[in-house]
Formats: structure tokens, C-alpha cells, sequence
């Protein structure tokens, strides 16, 4: 966070803030780590249950988490060091070459328009579940949502819906007051763990259910690398990012571990493994109208908030692949009025739209995680060369990552399991992610990359690599 | 009786929720109007002739005046394009008079991003900054041998000394500054991607600073042109 008056070499500030928050207070800590990623609490990680039971995904939601740390610890020394880029589409561009920023540029694109789907079709079928209506399809709303979002996006900062963080705290206080109400303290009251996971259903397919269960246990904290938001300049990255991120963690861990509890606690596995809305479910059998409306409620915010991000990190990664010419200029154009990539917006939307209609809830949610996992493949990758290519002390570093090269290894493993659990059960799907990605990277490679300015690719003032 | 009542209640309810909601997007529009008003309001000021430019939403409005005889015009830009970056409120400091250069010199700080605010990435020659500019920089050009001697820019460098200064601009058009005023609120950007920068009000001495730097960067330029 900017300091309210800055302190130059010059000797004064450019501008004074009437009213800003000198740092990062706990709610904006907290709300850093939830905003976009809580909806991974209301829907997709109970598909994990479906794969291999209950305590599978307990199991898998701490060696995820593992994951995740090490993707946060990763991506923020590497966002604090690659200055006024942010992301992992410029790190690529400067540590490892063109090729590989225009495939991460693509994983975030397409990790984050499957996400919006998802949140899309989680929103349309909640509704039609509340509604109760007969022959009440959920298209309507699923595209209502995209619509209306990718509307607000157009728009910009103009017409940025000013809410405030009561918004989130909705939903993150809605698993909390499901928590406490019913009872954890005193399970057989209302909670039945005992009853409902038992040693025969706990682990129905053995340890294999348990490698299984990493398809869906990635969802629990999908996003949190989206919170790593570089500075213009690195100023005081060491405190706002990795301590931003990483409490985000530790908030998303506890709010995993009790939506867990509290799900396989109310609804027996054979459900929970394919209910689209886990914790609406989990308040319905309470018979408590006031849970289940703030479930809803929850849940339908949770993913709002989701898709809203998405829709505007992905339009922002296509623009950029536009803008660096690794795909048309055309996309690269910027609304006159409202300051946004406007054609790169009103490009992803109807592929969204597409995906929404063909796809099911988990499968969106599949595309979305393989993209993802790309991504968190490249980064631990990425960091081993940036390390190599400039070792500490060669280059200024705003944060340094603890235990290297023990982050990138273990996100790697975590990786690969994840690969093959996505294999056990949607083989098809990671065959064809990987045909595609292989067909664009041989089209950028032999027809693209003649008109991208090679030069322009490396623009940090950093010395020569260690080896060149 | 009370299960009859509770779909009245909560439609009430949700009613109220939503009325709440609205005033409050009403409030904050119009808090946010009253603020891009205030932007320049200690500079205005520090002009001669000043004069405000209406802006449409969610545009600042531009200021123009004079400094030193010289035309200025004042202009605050929110970008909001960079991939897995914080926005940034850009002040864009003009001064439009010819300058007698024959090429354009575009001196961009940390350009690891795609540059929405200026014509920089269109430019097709990266050339050798001055001596002594900051090593964080990259000079672009249109044509890199009519370019203006170092020494003429030199009051520049201490405008880039600023921690937030952003680019140098010389074109045979005139001379820009930009700097950032603002970056967007962290936690309101990550969880909802708004770019919030709070009441900010553009500082008196700081444009007072850098409006005489470009002036004595013009006066270079001007008597470089009349010695040639």
C-alpha cells in the first residue's frame, strides 16, 4: 500500500492523499486472500469426495494448501522483483522467452474464463434449485450473469459497482455462522461425522481415491495467485505481498477445514461427492430457513465477486498478447470513452457463453483447474531458472522466498499428481488441453512470433543472465 | 402465522438490503465526482489563465493555463490495463509549444508493461539513454539521429529522480511529463478489481517543480535550435 506522502530525491510529493489507509489493515489482509477465490469453499472441491471419499479430501485439502503456499511464496518473489508487470505472462517474457508468455497468457486466460463459467453455471442452478419450478432451465441466468458482468467490465470504472467489503464478508461470515450453528462442539446434536464417515466409506477406494481426490482439491484455493498485484515500483513489497497472500492462506485453510467438517458432518458422501452447492445443501438440512437463505446468499456473492475478476483479468491477459503483437493488434485496441480492452471483452464473451452452455459444472471446473495447473507448473519451473539465471544478490530483490529449491519442488511433485489424478478421471480432457496447447504453441511458433518485436521483450535493466 | 409472514420478511428484507445498497452506489458516485473536482484544486492557482476542461465519467477534468508564458495543460489519467497490476492514476503534465527538435525522445521508467497512456511502445528505435539517466529507463525514438544534445534534457533528470516519475517526452510538438499521483487500493483491487485511490489532490510545490524543469528544458531546446 502507497504511503500518503511520498518522499522523492526531489524533495516532494506529487500528490497528498485526503484519505487513505497508511497500511494493510487486517480486514483488507484478510479480504486479499478471500475475495476471489471463497466461491472454491461453496462448489467444485466436493467433487473430490465423488473421487475418493470423504477424508480423501480432507487429506488432499492440506497437501493442496502445501501447493498453494509454495505458489504464493514463489509468485511474490518473483512479482516483487519483476516490477511494474505483474503476473506471470511478464515473468515468462523475461525469464524464460516469448513462447512460453504467449502459453502462460493463454493459461490465464483460459483458467479464468472456465472459472467464470463455472461461477456462471453455479449461480443459474442455485437459482433454479431455490425456485423450485417446474421446467426452469438454468440458462437464463447462467447467461444473464456472464452478460451482466462482462457489461460492467465494458464499462469500466465507470460503472464499477462501489461495494464495499461487506459484500465478501457475507459470504466468509455465512460458513462461520453455518459453522457455530450447528453445534460443532457437541457432535451426535446436529453434526453425525461419526455416523456419516465411517472407516468402510471413509476411503471407499482405498489410497488411489486418495490421488484421485487432487482433481478437485486444487478449487479449494484456485485464484490466490491472482492477489500477487505488482507495484508500479518496489517500494515496500516485503510486507503487503507474501504477508497479504499468505494470510489469505491461512484464512482459506481454516475456511476449507470447516466447510469440510461441516459437509461430510450433515451429508453422506455418496451426495456430497455431487451436489453442486455443498454448503446450500449442508444449511437445507439443518432445516434452518435463516442458513439456508444466507447460504444462498453466500454463495450466489461468493461466486458474483469470482466471476467479476475473472472476466477482467482474462479480457486483460488477452489485451495484453494483443498489445505485445503475439496475437492481432486488433485486440490490443482500448475503448475511447471507458479506458478498457473493449474487444478483448467482447471476444472472450461469447466463448464463455459456449463453454457455459456445453459444459457441466464439473467439467468447466476441470477446464479451469488444467489451465491453472499449467500455470502452476510453469512458475515452479520459472523460479529454479530465475534463480540460476540471476542469483541472489545479482539483481535487487523486493522479497526472497524462503527454502528454495524446496517450493518449486514440492509445487512440482503436487503437480504431477495433480496431472494424474486429472488423468484417472477426465483423461480425454487433459489429452485435448495438451493437444491444443501443443497446435497454438506450433502456430505462434511458425506463423506469430515473425511479427513480435523482438526487442521489446526484455525490458528490465537487469545484467546478463548468468551463463550468456 | 409467522410461516406465512417469513417470504414477506425476507423479501422486505432483501428490498431493504438492496435500497441500502443502492444509496450507498449513489453516495460513492458522487463522492467520487466531488473528488475528481478537487484533483487541482491547490494548483489552479499556480497558473495563469487557468481554466478547467469538463471531462464525461469518469474522465478528470483537464486543466489548462499558463506557466511562464508558456501553454500547460494538466491532465489525470486512470489506467487500469496492466495484467496482474495495480492501477495507476498518471498525471500527465503538457506543454504544447514547438520545441524545434527533429525527432521524438520518449524516456519511459520501468517499461515492463504495456504503456495504455502513451504512443512509447509504437515507437520503433531503442536508443542509449543520455549518460547519468536513471538505469530503470528505456529512450525510444522515431528517428535516432536528429535527436537533441543531453545537456539540453539535463534539468529533466531531476525530475526523474522522483520515485513515481513515469515518462519524459520530447517531440517537436512539445514536452511531457508524466508521473503517478496514486495507485489503486490493494485489497479493494484484489477482491473486487475497482481502482481506488482515495482524495487525491495533485501537490502545489511538487507541479511547481516540474513545470519549471520543462520550461528550462524548452528554453534548452529553443536556444539549441537558434544556435543551429
Amino acid at each position: 500500500m502507497t504511503d500518503a506522502v511520498v518522499s522523492s530525491p526531489v524533495g516532494a510529493a506529487p500528490a497528498q492523499r485526503v484519505s487513505l489507509l497508511r497500511v494493510l489493515g487486517p480486514a483488507h489482509v484478510w479480504a486479499l486472500g478471500v475475495g476471489i477465490v471463497l466461491v472454491g469453499e461453496y462448489t467444485g472441491w466436493n467433487f473430490a469426495v465423488d473421487k475418493g471419499g470423504a477424508l480423501a479430501t480432507l487429506i488432499v485439502c492440506w497437501f493442496v494448501g502445501v501447493l498453494y503456499t509454495s505458489v504464493a511464496m514463489i509468485d511474490s518473489e518473483v512479482t516483487s522483483t519483476v516490477a511494474a508487470a505483474g503476473g506471470q505472462y511478464a515473468q515468462a517474457k523475461h525469464i524464460v522467452g516469448p513462447l512460453m508468455a504467449f502459453n502462460v497468457a493463454l493459461y490465464l486466460v483460459f483458467a479464468y474464463t472456465m472459472l467464470q463459467v463455472s461461477d456462471a453455471i453455479l449461480v443459474g442452478d442455485l437459482v433454479v434449485t431455490v425456485a423450485g419450478t417446474e421446467g426452469l432451465q438454468r440458462h437464463a441466468f447462467v447467461v444473464l450473469t456472464i452478460v451482466v458482468l462482462a457489461w460492467l467490465n465494458y464499462r469500466g470504472v465507470l460503472m464499477t459497482l462501489n461495494v464495499n467489503f461487506v459484500i465478501t464478508a457475507i459470504a466468509y461470515v455465512a460458513i462461520v455462522v453455518l459453522f457455530f450453528a450447528v453445534q460443532p462442539w457437541s457432535q451426535g446434536t446436529v453434526l453425525k461425522l461419526g455416523e456419516l464417515v465411517t472407516p468402510d466409506n471413509a476411503l471407499p477406494y482405498g489410497w488411489i481415491g486418495v490421488i484421485a481426490a487432487f482433481h478437485f482439491g486444487i478449487w479449494f484455493y484456485l485464484g490466490i495467485e491472482g492477489t500477487t498485484q505488482a507495484a508500479e515500483e518496489v517500494r515496500s513489497p516485503a510486507r503487503s505481498l507474501p504477508y497479504g497472500t499468505m494470510a489469505g492462506m491461512i484464512t482459506l485453510l481454516i475456511g476449507a477445514a470447516m466447510t469440510w467438517y461441516v459437509c461430510a458432518s450433515l451429508l453422506p458422501w455418496e451426495y456430497l461427492g455431487f451436489t453442486f452447492f455443498p454448503l446450500y445443501d449442508a444449511a437445507r438440512i439443518t432445516g434452518s430457513g435463516f442458513l439456508e437463505t444466507l447460504m444462498f446468499w453466500g454463495t450466489v456473492l461468493a461466486a458474483v465477486a469470482s466471476a467479476n475478476g475473472c472476466i477482467n483479468d482474462a479480457a486483460r491477459a488477452w489485451f495484453s498478447l494483443g498489445r505485445d503483437r503475439y496475437l492481432p493488434t486488433w485486440f490490443s485496441a482500448v475503448h475511447p470513452k471507458y479506458r478498457t480492452p473493449y474487444r478483448s471483452i467482447l471476444f472472450l464473451l461469447p466463448i464463455a457463453l459456449a463453454f457455459a452452455f456445453i459444459a457441466d459444472l464439473n467439467q468447466a471446473i476441470t477446464f479451469s483447474i488444467l489451465s491453472g495447473l499449467l500455470g502452476y507448473t510453469f512458475m515452479s519451473i520459472n523460479i529454479v531458472m530465475f534463480r540460476r539465471k540471476w542469483p541472489l544478490g545479482s539483481i535487487r530483490r523486493g522479497y526472497t522466498h524462503p527454502f528454495h529449491p524446496m517450493p518449486a519442488l514440492a509445487l512440482l511433485a503436487l503437480c504431477i499428481v495433480t496431472y494424474f489424478a486429472v488423468f484417472l478421471g477426465y483423461g480425454s480432457q487433459l489429452i485435448a488441453m495438451t493437444i491444443f496447447y501443443i497446435i497454438v504453441s506450433v502456430w505462434f511458433h511458425f506463423y506469430r512470433y515473425k511479427y513480435v518485436r523482438r526487442g521489446d521483450q526484455f525490458t528490465m535493466p537487469w545484467p546478463k543472465p548468468v551463463g550468456y | 402465522m409467522l410461516e406465512g409472514l417469513q417470504p414477506l420478511l425476507g423479501l422486505v428484507l432483501a428490498g431493504a438490503l438492496g435500497l441500502v445498497l443502492l444509496r450507498q452506489f449513489q453516495r460513492n458516485r458522487a463522492a467520487a465526482a466531488a473528488s475528481r473536482g478537487r484533483l487541482f484544486g491547490e494548483v489552479a492557482n499556480l497558473l495563469a489563465e487557468p481554466n478547467f476542461q469538463a471531462m464525461p465519467e469518469p474522465d478528470h477534468p483537464i486543466l489548462h493555463g499558463r506557466f511562464r508564458g508558456l501553454p500547460v495543460q494538466l491532465r489525470a489519467v486512470v489506467d487500469t490495463l496492466a495484467t496482474r497490476k495495480l492501477p495507476s492514476l498518471w498525471l500527465m503534465v503538457t506543454v504544447p509549444v514547438p520545441t524545434g527538435v527533429g525527432a521524438v525522445f520518449d524516456f519511459m521508467m520501468r517499461p515492463a508493461s504495456a504503456s495504455t497512456f502513451s504512443n512509447y511502445d509504437q515507437l520503433p528505435h531503442i536508443i542509449s539513454a543520455p549518460a547519468g539517466w536513471p538505469p530503470d529507463g528505456i529512450a525510444r525514438s522515431d528517428n535516432p539521429l536528429p535527436l537533441p544534445a543531453a545537456e539540453r534534457l539535463e534539468p529533466a533528470l531531476k525530475l526523474l529522480g522522483n520515485a513515481r516519475a513515469k515518462e519524459f517526452l520530447v517531440t517537436p510538438q512539445g514536452v511531457r511529463f508524466v508521473v503517478q499521483l496514486a495507485e489503486a487500493d490493494r485489497a479493494r483491487y484484489g477482491v473486487f478489481r475497482q481502482a481506488e485511490f482515495g482524495d487525491v489532490v495533485v501537490s502545489k510545490p511538487f507541479l511547481a517543480e516540474v513545470l519549471t524543469g520543462m520550461a528550462e528544458v524548452i528554453d534548452n531546446l529553443r536556444a539549441e535550435r537558434k544556435a543551429a
